[in-house]
């Protein structure tokens, strides 16, 4: 069959808002594969300076087909918010007015096109007007790049971090692997890196595992569970108890397998090039308490929030009632930034109380003692429990259909156990699989790493290809965006 | 660098040998969704072979008893393994007969009701559907509502409607099977099956079936094929399969109970 260059032209150049690339894509690969090559030749042929720039071009376009003309929106606010920087450094005395307005300029934005619905829906509710609000595109990443240009002022204004040149700074923010769903990268781990990238041997390997182990995550685990997913909670009432218990359980896996298989492929891109960003996710259902939870998941935004938001209101400095509504706010904040909805303020507020309670009961932080084991059994069942009913507010398109899923599956009969289980052999077997290997420990999935870092290439070619048909196996024909790229 | 490359040359060499492969490697799994029943539709179905149909005869109108002591009294087939109430509009009229022969080789009791004209409106603004599953105590349910509302534009809008028919039926097993489209609809049947999903809903508009003078009913010896394609799906491709037998031989049968509901708006 002749090859159709257009369309295969178009694929890899021209934004096509159906099939956005993203990683798992067959051009996204390709792109990557000549993105690796040409940077390695330039490091190997000591042009640097070069390597960087060809990275933060192609860091431009990975966003331009991501969201298309509103790049330039991105590149606008990049720039201005650089020169707001620079003039906090050059006007001292001005410091605090750049500084603000280094603050206000992207949350404007974020503000514009991810709050004025929300807001202007809620106006036009309370005044009972027949107002309708209007449809405004939501660009990927905004909410991950705004927080991360906010860190960077905040950080230059503390003199915790020198400014850095514009193509410094300029591919921090738009470095492709973590542009569009994080981690939230700060520019005082990652701006010291591109004086020198660390070019290795393991690092490479260990990029490579990680980023094939991610696919595998968003492939074959998130997007076959998100079929059966979808289904239940588009009409919870069709369906039974067991199956809508199923499919809380299905969207704890799924969005976790979805979110860290993301992070786990920006990761290992990133440790491919030489940087090291820092790790998202370590097993955060297994922890036995909310607090613990939220030091395991999405690291990098629960300690932007801890370190941009919770310590400027005060922490835990100011007495335990503020810091129970510190708690609270900054979980609150938290779930606005997910999404502009009220289910994600419930979701953030839940959140945030349970904290605020935890801290109550436990003290300022977990006991240095460890636990008895019926303590952590106990913490473990509430904590995961509390964190799969809070995700069902996240996952839900509104409050009733999230308080129909619940409320079905309070009513279980389990008859239907084995039919259930003929019928979805594969997707109980995933979720069954997928929470076995999210207990095995940190330090054997370590060990595993290593081992296969170290291994010869040729092992490593066959681990690469039967992985790679796996995914294939399991793909859909249509792209599964990831779930964070909404946020 | 060595590894470097080593590495670049692994992803470089895996994209080209999945992409000169390609067109080898088995296709994707992609699919949570069951089967549904293959059904050849370009070639013309034999004619029927059964024996001769007997002349249909309108069930008598059994309206309910308002006495609800009468739901003491133990139907016929209550005792069966599987008790399946037949629910839907003028379309089911045949299809019912020739099912109730498959559920009589399969030891199930099949409890019929017609209401002729009916939509999603009129079985979602009433409990007329939960009072008949209240009177039979079903084990599965099947519907077959949406005939009368083909060619209905935002078929959308009725959601709320659907959704009510649906949380009476729950938590029993139901498939609902399509309407037999005689024209291309304007989205019911593409609604009907995504809200009900995989395993839930037999697309019943794939079929050509023979239709009656008024053009859109089926023929007797249509509805017959449509009961066995319905079969079919229900033994092996429904979420909660029944236990049908291969083939069935026979008359068509009667149900163990049918009421035929005045043809009005409630």
């Amino acid at each position: 069959m002749p090859l159709d260059w257009e369309a295969i032209g178009r694929a890899l150049l021209l934004y096509d808002p159906s099939f956005p690339m993203v990683f798992p894509t067959g051009s996204f690969w390709v792109w990557c594969i000549i993105v690796l090559g040409l940077y390695g030749l330039m490091l190997q042929l000591g042009r640097r300076q070069w390597g960087l720039l060809w990275l933060l071009a192609f860091s431009v376009f990975f966003y331009y087909k991501s969201v298309g003309a509103f790049v330039g929106l991105f590149l606008l606010t990049l720039s201005v918010e650089y020169l707001l920087v620079r003039g906090m450094l050059r006007y001292p005395r001005a410091a605090r007015a750049f500084l603000i307005a280094a603050i206000g300029v992207p949350l404007g934005f974020l503000g514009y096109f991810k709050y004025a619905g929300f807001v202007l829906e809620n106006w036009a509710y309370l005044t009972r007007s027949a107002f309708e609000p209007p449809d405004i595109f939501l660009p990927a990443g905004i909410s991950f790049y705004t927080f991360q240009m906010i860190s960077y002022a905040v950080d230059v204004r503390r003199g915790t971090i020198p400014a850095g040149s514009f193509w410094e700074y300029a591919l921090y923010i738009s470095y492709f692997p973590q542009l569009v769903a994080g981690p939230i990268v700060r520019a005082g781990d990652f701006l010291p890196q591109l004086k020198s990238p660390r070019i290795e041997g393991e690092w490479m390997s260990s990029g490579l595992w990680l980023a094939l182990q991610g696919l595998v995550k968003k492939v074959v685990f998130a997007d076959y569970l998100a079929q059966y997913n979808d289904l239940i909670f588009a009409n919870p009432t069709g369906y039974s108890g067991l199956e809508n218990l199923f499919a809380i359980y299905g969207y704890g896996l799924q969005i976790f397998c979805d979110f860290s298989g993301y992070s786990d492929v920006a990761i290992g891109l990133g440790r491919m090039m030489g940087f090291d960003l820092r790790v998202n996710f370590t097993k955060p259902y297994l922890s036995t308490s909310i607090t613990e939870f939220w030091r395991r998941w999405h690291i990098s935004l629960s300690t932007w929030l801890r370190d941009y938001l919770y310590i400027p209101l005060g922490g835990n400095q100011r007495g335990p009632l503020r810091t129970y509504l510190n708690l609270l706010l900054t979980m609150l904040i938290g779930g606005l930034w997910h999404g502009a909805s009220w289910r994600f303020v419930v979701w953030g507020g839940v959140h945030g109380l349970a904290l605020a309670v935890h801290r109550a009961l436990f003290g300022r932080a977990e006991p240095i003692t460890p636990k008895p084991l019926w303590r952590k059994i106990l913490g473990w069942v509430i904590t995961f429990h509390l964190v799969l009913g809070l995700w069902v507010f996240f996952r839900a398109a509104s409050f009733q259909t999230a308080l129909q899923v619940l409320e079905k599956s309070l009513h279980i009969d389990w008859t239907y156990l084995i039919p259930f289980w003929q019928t979805r052999s594969l997707f109980v077997g995933l979720l069954v699989a997928g929470y076995l290997l999210h207990a095995v420990p940190m330090q054997s999935v370590a060990r595993l790493e290593q081992l296969f870092a170290r291994s010869p290439l040729a092992i490593k070619a066959v681990v690469f290809v039967v992985t790679i048909q796996l995914i294939l196996q399991m793909r859909q024909s249509y792209v599964q965006p990831f779930i964070y790229f909404q946020f | 660098m060595r590894n470097f490359w080593g590495h670049w040359l692994l992803l470089a060499g895996g994209l080209i040998l999945f992409v000169v492969a390609a067109p080898m490697l088995p296709p994707s799994w992609e699919r949570i969704e069951l089967p549904q029943q293959k059904l050849a539709t370009e070639e013309p179905l034999p004619a029927w072979q059964g024996p001769p149909l007997t002349a249909y005869v309108p069930p008598p109108l059994r309206p309910i008893p308002p006495d609800p002591s009468a739901q003491a009294h133990a139907l016929p087939g209550q005792d069966a393994p599987e008790r399946i109430l037949l629910l839907g509009d003028s379309m089911i009229e045949w299809f019912a007969k020739r099912f109730a022969r498959w559920c009589r080789a399969s030891g199930y009791a099949l409890y019929t009701v017609i209401w002729p004209s009916s939509n999603l409106i009129w079985w979602g603004t009433t409990d007329t559907l939960r009072a008949f599953i209240e009177r039979f105590n079903p084990t599965y349910v099947l519907i077959c509502v949406g005939g009368n509302e083909l060619f209905i534009p935002r078929i959308e809008k009725r959601r709320p409607h659907l959704q009510h028919i649906l949380a009476q039926i729950q938590p029993l097993p139901y498939v609902w099977i399509g309407p037999p489209a005689w024209k291309p609809d304007m989205g019911i049947c593409a609604f009907l099956e995504d809200v009900n999903g995989p395993g839930r809903y037999y697309g019943s508009s794939r079929l050509t079936l023979e239709r009656l003078s008024d053009g859109a009913h089926p023929t007797p010896s249509a509805a017959y094929r449509w009961a066995d394609s319905v079969v079919a799906y229900l033994r092996d491709s429904a979420l909660y399969p029944l236990n049908f037998p291969l083939e069935v031989s026979g008359q068509p049968s009667q149900p163990h109970y049918t009421i035929l509901l005045s043809p009005h708006a409630p």
